[in-house]
């Protein structure tokens, strides 16, 4: 809260950026960067080092899967919470497996949101 | 143990080794002395001869004539021989060993001699040098004088060589004579003698040294063989030992066998009582039409009898552990006053029905808490208790409780003014699978483990018991357990507020009504759907049931739950990894584990996996509530509709959610008409990804029926059922329109 954090929102579709560009805004996060594909998350991600990264999983050039087995090969501390439509077992488990800090399903609420930015507290505020 | 060498092997080789060596020496020393004397002779012997031919030579010619007047030898002829002929012989034996000469005829007249008394004097026939010229050879002898006349005068004690050589004309070959020559050896055969000694010191040195290497050997085999035998020896001792203590743990195994045998028949007869009410009342409820009070009268035993065989089952298993030694202690801060309070509450019906009373009677200051396991005494006490209940029909159990500072212990004694027991009988009470008298059993209820399960949980508490019991009269049990140090612990005066009965009871009550909610079981036994349900359903909470991890993940993932109960074993996926699972995708809200093992063990690992509470299976409903109310009590405002509050983005302000609301109503008839492009041409895939982005949005946005028709057309697509997809599909169109239509309205 002392800080202002920034958060890096990767999804194709504008709408869905922009729900959760919202409701982030109302969780006192004020710096954005978005992305519409995994490729440009993985720019992104290289050049601002966001606090928080919300990666769709289904998203042209990259998937957010690879998206996130990518930065996390060269950020191992970053924290990626991966946002989908599907909530299959084997999506989830590849997922953690691959790091995923969270995983949230679509539709979600704020409190997902306000979770995950608890959890990222939390373990910045142990580690 | 001392025992004989089973072998005399040292005596035995000591005595044949002192035979070979007085064998081997003589042998050795006579056959040294036998070549060394026909040496000695042989070399003696060569000499007399040289000799003998030198004076056969030089000197027998002299005497041929003589020889002649030999009839008439007198004086004159002896005197005539020593004159002339004396002197060259001994001139020429001067300086050897030869110590005299004698000379005799064929007759055996002695013709000469260098001890001059014998000539003339006639030698026997048998005569070694008469049989010396018979036999026409040398004849030596080897022979010991005391005394001996030589030429040089008396000898004494010497050895002497004689030969007898035959002597032979020159001129005929004929025979003359012998010549007898004797020689001193004395000192060559003392040196032979000598020679002799050495030889046999060094043989029976050599042979005293092997000897004493092999003793050294033998004696070693010996005590080999000795300590081989003695640890046989113990050996046998040990079999006969172990064969014993086999023979005693049979026994013992046998009488164990026998003893749990008895129980087992007990444990049915206990297992079937209440099983037989609890099968026999729910059949009886079957039927349609019942009194109200006798429904109750049924429903109550039934719960009683359930009750008690969760007592039977958890004796059992409390059994098992001890035996496998996986009984844990967990200590902790506790209040006795509660501890008395809950394990009077627990035989409080059982002591109502017999019409006993039970009182409580604190000897103030006593600690507020003590360090112990409350799980465990509050069980020591409720058995405790309970046996004496059992065991009294009439009058009062006395539960005292007080502090002794000296040694920071508490009493607890329970006195009842039951049956008593005898002696023996107090002797035997705290062995598993008896009662006081196994009759009793038929007449007493019981198992008989409880007191055995009490003691033993006593001594993990490091506390001690003592009985003190009248036969007739009642029994008395007095429990000292240590109090632990706890620090800012305070000495009570008067039992403190909250542990009452009364108060006990509004603690214990639990509003269900306040219980609201929605709760997740994972759970793959129907019964206990079943139950859980029922429960459930008597709260304002709301129950989503999955049956396994798998399941329970994602539902997890997908909606709002406010408490998720999980059972551990599940198959597919259990719930330790379901847990662990959503946890690391996020997921913060309370979840609690259904298991049936209450071993720390295993609950450490529910809390490594991140689980937050616990519930032992099976539980009764009282367990189940207080579950609930610590995660859901007072909970009955908030979630009372959640599908409105998921649809709410209640971090969003209404300009916000109306902003985005616009946006999206924005996109939607592209979308729908995407959809129906897609439709027409039979397109599925972008008939999926089109529902699968509504489904994701349209919640989002404030339309959760989108969501719900969206996400059924993504599923049925993704399993490739298109016939079926296509009623939805419609449906979706038609949602999409009524959306749009409702907007023109309003706008």
């Amino acid at each position: 809260m002392n800080n202002i954090m920034t958060a890096l929102i990767a999804d194709d579709a504008a709408m869905a950026r922009d729900n959760l560009k919202y409701i982030l805004l109302n969780l006192d996060i004020s710096k954005f960067h978005e992305a519409s594909n995994g490729k440009d998350a993985i720019e992104l991600h290289r050049k601002y080092s966001p606090d928080i990264s919300f990666l769709d999983i289904s998203m042209p050039a990259v998937n957010g899967i690879d998206c996130l087995a990518h930065i996390k090969s060269q950020y191992p501390d970053a924290f990626i919470v991966l946002v989908s439509g599907h909530s299959d077992i084997e999506t989830v488990k590849t997922a953690i497996s691959s790091g995923a800090n969270g995983y949230i399903v679509k539709p979600f609420n704020a409190d997902k949101i306000k979770a995950m930015i608890e959890k990222y507290r939390k373990s910045r505020s142990t580690s | 143990m001392k025992t004989k060498p089973p072998f005399k092997l040292t005596r035995y080789f000591s005595i044949t080794s002192l035979a070979a060596v007085v064998i081997a020496a003589t042998a050795l020393n006579w056959i040294f002395y036998s070549t060394a004397i026909e040496e000695l002779t042989y070399q003696s012997e060569v000499g007399h001869i040289t000799l003998t031919h030198a004076i056969a030579n030089a000197i027998l010619p002299k005497f041929r004539n003589l020889d002649k007047q030999r009839d008439n030898q007198s004086e004159a002829l002896i005197e005539q021989i020593k004159a002339k002929h004396d002197i060259p012989i001994r001139k020429l034996i001067t300086g050897t060993q030869v110590i005299k000469v004698k000379l005799f005829d064929m007759q055996g007249r002695i013709i000469y001699s260098t001890t001059t008394d014998e000539i003339g004097k006639m030698e026997p026939d048998d005569y070694s040098g008469m049989i010396a010229l018979t036999k026409n050879k040398v004849i030596s002898e080897l022979s010991h004088r005391e005394t001996f006349d030589s030429f040089r005068g008396t000898l004494h004690n010497i050895r002497v060589l004689s030969s007898n050589v035959p002597v032979k004309n020159p001129a005929t070959g004929e025979p003359e004579g012998v010549i007898e020559t004797y020689s001193d050896v004395t000192d060559l055969f003392n040196r032979i003698v000598d020679s002799q000694i050495r030889i046999i010191t060094a043989v029976v040195a050599i042979f005293l040294l092997m000897y004493a290497g092999l003793f050294l050997i033998i004696r070693h085999a010996e005590s080999a063989l000795i300590k081989q035998d003695i640890d046989k020896q113990k050996h046998l001792e040990e079999i006969e030992k172990i064969n014993l203590e086999l023979q005693s743990a049979r026994d013992e195994a046998v009488q164990a066998n026998r003893t749990k045998s008895n129980f087992l028949a007990n444990m049915s007869h206990e297992i079937r009582t209440p099983l037989t009410a609890v099968i026999g009342f729910s059949e009886a409820l079957q039927k349609e039409d019942m009194e109200e009070d006798k429904k109750d009268f049924y429903l109550n035993t039934i719960i009683s009898s359930g009750n008690h065989l969760l007592n039977i089952i958890n004796d059992i298993l409390d059994l098992s552990r001890i035996e496998a030694g996986k009984l844990d202690i967990e200590k902790s801060e506790v209040s006795i006053f509660e501890i008395i309070d809950d394990a009077t509450n627990m035989v409080a019906l059982m002591a109502q029905q017999k019409g006993l009373e039970v009182t409580t009677d604190y000897s103030f200051p006593i600690p507020e808490f003590i360090y112990t396991d409350p799980f465990r005494l509050r069980q020591i006490v409720y058995n405790l208790c309970s046996n004496a209940i059992k065991f009294t029909d009439h009058g009062t159990i006395d539960i005292k409780v007080g502090y002794c500072a000296d040694d920071n212990s508490l009493e607890i004694s329970i006195s009842d003014t039951g049956i008593g027991m005898n002696e023996e009988s107090v002797a035997n009470l705290f062995k598993p699978f008896t009662q006081a008298d196994s009759s009793y059993s038929k007449k007493f209820a019981g198992t008989g483990l409880g007191l055995y399960l009490s003691n033993v949980l006593i001594e993990k508490l490091e506390a001690t018991i003592n009985v003190s019991s009248t036969l007739g009269k009642g029994s008395c049990f007095t429990l000292h357990i240590p109090a632990g140090h706890i620090e800012d612990n305070v000495q009570l005066d008067d039992i403190p507020a909250g542990a009452t009965s009364e108060e006990f009871q509004e603690r214990q009550y639990i509003d269900k009504q306040a219980i609201a909610g929605n709760v997740l079981l994972a759970e793959d036994n129907e019964i206990n759907q079943q139950l859980v349900s029922m429960y459930l359903d008597m709260t304002n909470a709301k129950l989503t049931v999955v049956e396994n991890g798998e399941q329970a993940v994602e539902a997890g993932l997908n909606k709002e739950f406010d408490l998720i109960l999980m059972d551990l074993q599940m198959p597919v996926m259990d719930g330790l990894e379901a847990i662990s699972l959503l946890r690391s995708s996020g997921y913060l809200g309370p979840i609690a584990a259904l298991t049936a093992s209450t071993m720390l063990r295993s609950r450490k690992r529910c809390l490594d996996a991140g689980c937050d509470d616990f519930l032992s299976k099976p539980f009764n409903s009282t367990e189940f509530f207080q579950l609930l109310s610590r995660h859901l009590g007072n909970n009955i405002n908030s979630h009372q509709d959640s599908n409105k509050d998921r649809n709410m983005n209640n971090y969003l302000s209404s300009e916000q959610q109306a902003e985005l609301a616009a946006r999206f109503i924005e996109k939607l008839p592209n979308m729908q008409a995407k959809l129906m492009t897609a439709l027409d041409e039979q397109d599925w895939d972008s008939l999926r990804s089109v529902s699968h982005d509504l489904k994701g949005l349209g919640g989002n946005f404030g339309f959760p029926e989108l969501t719900e028709i969206a996400g059924k057309v993504s599923d049925t697509l993704r399993q490739f059922e298109y016939t079926a997809a296509s009623d939805d599909i419609q449906k979706l169109l038609d949602t999409i329109s009524q959306i749009l239509q409702a907007n023109k309205k309003a706008s």
